[in-house]
């Protein structure tokens, strides 16, 4: 579903991912691990389109990740530290314009999948006054509402509460089980032995098997 | 799609008021403290002074508005998503040309009451402004693409979008003087060819290259 060949990164010629290579299955969930600076992080936001690589190609059901006008980028989802989310909008405006870019609407069953996520309460109000946990409902949110064949989640246990964290795995599952891959960046590993997750290590600027 | 990234732009800045109302102030500020300084100060120099306080308070109103999108990595869910990045330019062009047109509205009478002037004003400098509104957004846009990725957008906005912004100046300031001045049209209508050519190059200059600009 998703090939990355001979990826090369490098920030203020410092190189930080080089001749990297690796595919992601249908219905697979990848664990990637690797010291703090590796390029986790980078990786991630080269497959979702956030950065550009210097040298490489990203293409998802063997069509170009990487081209400007990028349709494709409708099967990617991605779970990043930040919320990219609007202060100054509501949590249903936010997420109105979070479907809208990826061209879908909103389900009519919005305030159960709310309830869900325990931001029922909060529909209205608007995200500026956030913590980090509620950043990070609400990227559960966008994970459980949008349609994607392909999740990209860079550390999505951290700052969710034992509930919120339940129902992600949960969901997790649940989406595996549909076909959807994920590629997870953690450091928790624990939470992550029981989704019989292919593990791999960014180790001297590429991606190794564990 | 347009729409939406529009009516998001737009419905951000009605609800908060942040760079609307921080460009009129500045607005306010500098037209009081060119007017004070100068007196009996000549109709062609009070034309000079408007247009530099709008490109002045334009840079603020453009260091607001990506630094609104930098907060909470906003700007990132556009890029992550199926949407062409020349979409997202023209609808931050539009928005900026709307918002700056608003404060003009509300700037110009002001400007009139400190400077005592007795100006008409004409659909040919309504049209000239637009214009020259138009250049501002887009090279400003273009210039607030490039600041996406540094830590001091606050200087690099200013410092880039003065000398690119120089020719403009003077094409509108010498434009506005001929149509208030009622002086043949052959006299300046160099200047308006100059102010409507760079307002169309810069424009597809930035739906052409914004996804480079934009991208790390």
């Amino acid at each position: 579903m998703l090939k990355v060949k001979n990826l090369k990164k490098s920030f203020n010629f410092n190189s930080i991912l080089s001749d990297l290579n690796f595919k992601v299955n249908k219905g697979e969930i990848i664990h990637i691990s690797g010291s703090n600076g590796v390029g986790k992080t980078t990786l991630l936001k080269i497959i979702a389109g956030i950065l550009s690589p210097e040298f490489g190609e990203v293409s998802i059901f063997k069509k170009d990740l990487l081209s400007k006008d990028c349709q494709e980028k409708k099967h990617i989802l991605y779970w990043g530290h930040q919320p990219m989310i609007y202060p100054h909008f509501t949590v249903y405006e936010n997420i109105n314009f979070f479907l809208k870019m990826r061209n879908q609407t909103i389900p009519n069953d919005i305030d159960l999948i709310l309830e869900k996520v325990n931001m029922l309460n909060l529909k209205h109000n608007q995200c500026q006054n956030f913590s980090q946990g509620m950043f990070q409902r609400f990227n559960l949110l966008r994970f459980i509402i949008a349609d994607w064949s392909l999740a990209l989640m860079d550390e999505p246990f951290s700052g969710l509460d034992i509930e919120a964290e339940e129902l992600l795995l949960k969901k997790i599952i649940e989406r595996k089980n549909q076909g959807k891959s994920m590629i997870i960046v953690s450091h928790n590993k624990s939470i992550l032995h029981n989704l019989s997750a292919l593990k791999y290590e960014i180790k001297n600027k590429g991606l190794v098997k564990i | 799609m347009l729409n939406t990234l529009i009516f998001k732009e737009l419905k951000l800045e009605f609800r908060t008021k942040e760079t609307m109302l921080s460009m009129f102030l500045l607005g306010i500020i500098l037209s009081f403290l060119f007017s004070i300084s100068i007196e009996n100060v000549k109709q062609e120099f009070v034309i000079v002074y408007f247009w530099i306080i709008i490109f002045m308070i334009s840079s603020l109103g453009l260091y607001r508005s990506y630094q609104n999108e930098k907060n909470l990595d906003s700007f990132n869910l556009m890029l992550s998503s199926p949407v062409d990045p020349s979409i997202i330019f023209i609808s931050k062009v539009v928005s900026f040309f709307i918002q700056i047109f608003i404060v003009q509205i509300f700037l110009f009478p002001i400007f009139i009451l400190f400077f005592k002037l007795n100006l008409t004003i004409s659909y040919e400098v309504v049209f000239l402004t637009l214009v020259t509104n138009w250049y501002i957004s887009s090279l400003g846009n273009i210039i607030g693409g490039i600041t996406l990725r540094s830590n001091r957008n606050e200087m690099i906005i200013p410092i880039l979008l003065f000398p690119f912004s120089a020719p403009i100046l003077l094409a509108i300031i010498r434009a506005t003087e001929g149509v208030i001045g009622n002086y043949s049209f052959y006299d300046f209508s160099n200047w308006i060819f100059i102010i409507i050519t760079s307002s169309i190059v810069v424009f597809i200059l930035g739906i052409w290259a914004y996804y480079d600009i934009i991208k790390e």
